[in-house]
C-alpha cells in the first residue's frame, strides 16, 4: 500500500515553485534593468597597488576580484575559497550569484543580510592553482559552518547523492525542462568565470532529470561509440 | 546616486505595469547601498568602494567612470529593493509566458517539476475502499455516546451544546471520554492490522475510517429517529 498523493500537491513541490517564481521575479527584473551605462568602463591593466597572493587564502575566505580582465569589470565577481591543498598548490574556489535566490539545485543560500554573498553558485566551482587566480580583496569569511554545509552540496553534486534535509530549503528548485531560462543564467556564469580562471577544472552541471543513458525527445540518435577514441594510426 | 536609483525603480514600474515602490529619498538610496553590499561590518567588507575607484582610473573621463560603475553596483541594490518592497508586483504568475508567444509559449508552470506519481491515485483508491469497509466494521460497536460524538463533530456543534447532551443522555465529560476512547480504538485496530505500513499511511487511513464512522453515525441518527431539535440540526447537513 502506498503513501497517497495530498490533493495540494507535495509540500516540497510548492517550495520548489514558490522558489522558481522568485528566482524569474529577479532575472525579470535583471533582463529589465539590463542595459546600463557602460560609458568609462575600464579595464585595470596596470594595477597601481599590488594585488594580494593566493598563498595567504584561507579556507572559506571571500575575495572579490579586481577589475584587471573585461568581465571582472562589468560587475563585482566574488569568490569564496572552500578547500585549500597546500601540497597541490591547489584550491576549491565557487562563485557568488548575482541574484539573491537559487537558481537550481546546486545553488546555496548562504546569508540574507548581505546581497553580494548571499547565493553561492555550487554547481560553478572549480580547483584552481593558487597563482591561477585574477588579482583580488579579500573581502570577508564564511563561518566554518557555512564551508561544510556548501561542501555537502558540492560532494552530493558530485556523488549524486540527495540533497540532506535540512539543506532542502536553502537550495534551489530543479532544472528539467530544456527552454527553462536558468540554461541561459547558467551559460552567463559559466561564460565570465572560465574568461577569469581559463586553468580551472570545472564540473559540468547536468539537468536534475536528465538521463545518462536514453536520449531527448529532441535529440538526434547518437552515433554508436562516437565517444571512443580513435585507434593511433588508423585515422584517415 | 538617488537620481539613478529611482531611474530604476521607475523603469522597471512602466514596463512592468506596475505602481512600483515609490520615490525613494536620497538618504534611503545611500543607506540601502552601502547596508547590501558590506559584506561583514569589518572595513574590508566594503571592498566594492575599491573596485569602483580602481575601475575609473582606468579610465579617461575619471568621473563618469566612477559613476558608471557605482551604477552597475546599484542596479543590484535596485533589484534587490524591488524585490522588498514591491513584492506583489514583483510575484510571477503560473501562467505567465517564459519563452516564446501565443498558444504554444513555454509558462512558468511547464517548468516546475511535475511530482506527481502514476501510482498515488491508486494509492488513494485503494485507501478509501479500505477504510469504507474498516469504518462498515467498527460502526456496528459503537456506542450511543460515541455515535454522538461524531454528529457533534461533524456538526461542529461543542459536547455542551443541549441538544448534543441530551442526545447522547450523558453531560459533556462522559461525551468526551467516549469520543477519546473511540478513536483511541480505531487507531490501535488499525495499528495493529496494517503495522508493516508506513506511519502516514496509516494517519491517512485513521483519518478516512474516522470519516466513514461519522457517515454511518449521522444515518444511523436520521434512520433511528431523532429529538425535533437534533432532527432540525441534522436536516442543515
Amino acid at each position: 500500500m502506498k503513501t497517497p498523493p495530498s490533493p495540494k500537491g507535495s509540500g516540497r513541490g510548492v517550495r520548489n515553485r514558490d522558489k522558481l517564481r522568485a528566482w524569474l521575479a529577479e532575472w525579470r527584473a535583471d533582463q529589465l534593468l539590463g542595459e546600463h551605462e557602460a560609458a568609462g568602463a575600464g579595464v585595470v591593466l596596470g594595477l597601481r597597488s599590488r594585488p594580494k597572493t593566493a598563498k595567504g587564502l584561507k579556507e572559506g575566505a571571500i575575495v572579490l576580484l579586481q577589475p584587471a580582465c573585461p568581465v571582472a569589470a562589468a560587475r563585482p565577481r566574488y569568490l569564496a575559497v572552500l578547500n585549500v591543498d597546500a601540497e597541490a598548490d591547489e584550491m576549491l574556489v565557487a562563485p557568488f550569484s548575482r541574484f539573491g535566490c537559487p537558481a537550481v539545485r546546486g545553488e546555496l543560500l548562504m546569508r540574507a543580510d548581505s546581497l553580494p554573498v548571499r547565493v553561492l553558485c555550487l554547481w560553478n566551482a572549480r580547483r584552481v592553482c593558487a597563482s591561477g587566480l585574477p588579482p583580488f580583496w579579500k573581502t570577508g569569511r564564511l563561518t566554518a559552518k557555512e564551508v561544510a554545509d556548501a561542501i555537502v552540496i558540492r560532494n552530493g553534486m558530485a556523488s549524486g547523492a540527495a540533497v540532506p534535509k535540512q539543506l532542502e530549503h536553502r537550495v534551489g528548485p530543479p532544472l528539467q525542462h530544456p527552454l527553462d531560462p536558468r540554461h541561459d543564467y547558467i551559460a552567463d556564469e559559466r561564460h565570465w568565470l572560465n574568461a577569469c580562471l581559463p586553468q580551472a577544472d570545472a564540473m559540468q552541471l547536468k539537468r536534475d532529470d536528465e538521463p545518462s543513458s536514453y536520449l531527448l525527445a529532441a535529440e538526434g540518435k547518437a552515433q554508436y561509440r562516437a565517444d571512443r577514441k580513435p585507434r593511433r594510426g588508423r585515422t584517415r | 546616486m538617488a537620481a539613478h536609483f529611482n531611474r530604476y525603480v521607475r523603469k522597471y514600474s512602466y514596463r512592468t505595469n506596475s505602481t512600483g515602490a515609490g520615490h525613494v529619498p536620497a538618504g534611503e538610496c545611500v543607506r540601502r547601498l552601502e547596508s547590501s553590499m558590506a559584506i561583514g561590518r569589518r572595513r574590508d567588507g566594503k571592498a566594492y568602494k575599491q573596485w569602483i575607484s580602481t575601475r575609473a582610473r582606468a579610465a579617461t573621463d575619471d568621473l563618469s567612470a566612477y559613476e558608471s560603475g557605482a551604477v552597475l553596483v546599484l542596479r543590484d541594490v535596485v533589484r534587490d529593493y524591488l524585490r522588498q518592497e514591491s513584492s506583489p508586483h514583483f510575484m510571477v504568475s503560473l501562467n505567465e509566458s517564459v519563452a516564446g508567444v501565443g498558444p504554444h509559449a513555454l509558462t512558468v508552470e511547464d517548468l516546475v517539476a511535475d511530482e506527481s506519481e502514476p501510482g498515488g491515485l491508486t494509492a488513494e483508491r485503494e485507501l478509501r475502499e479500505l477504510a469504507s469497509r474498516l469504518a462498515g466494521e467498527l460502526a456496528a460497536t459503537l456506542q450511543k455516546a460515541e455515535r454522538v460524538a461524531l454528529v457533534a463533530r461533524r456538526l461542529e456543534l461543542p459536547f455542551h451544546h443541549h441538544a448534543i447532551e441530551r442526545a447522547a443522555g450523558c453531560r459533556r465529560s462522559s461525551i468526551s471520554e467516549s469520543c477519546r476512547k473511540m478513536v483511541g480504538r480505531v487507531v490501535a485496530t488499525i495499528g495493529r492490522r496494517y503495522k508493516s505500513e508506513d506511519a502516514d499511511t496509516r494517519r491517512r487511513l485513521v483519518l478516512l475510517t474516522l470519516g466513514g464512522l461519522s457517515d454511518a453515525a449521522v444515518e444511523n441518527m436520521r434512520a433511528g429517529g431523532s429529538e425535533p431539535e437534533m432532527a432540525a440540526l441534522l436536516g442543515a447537513l
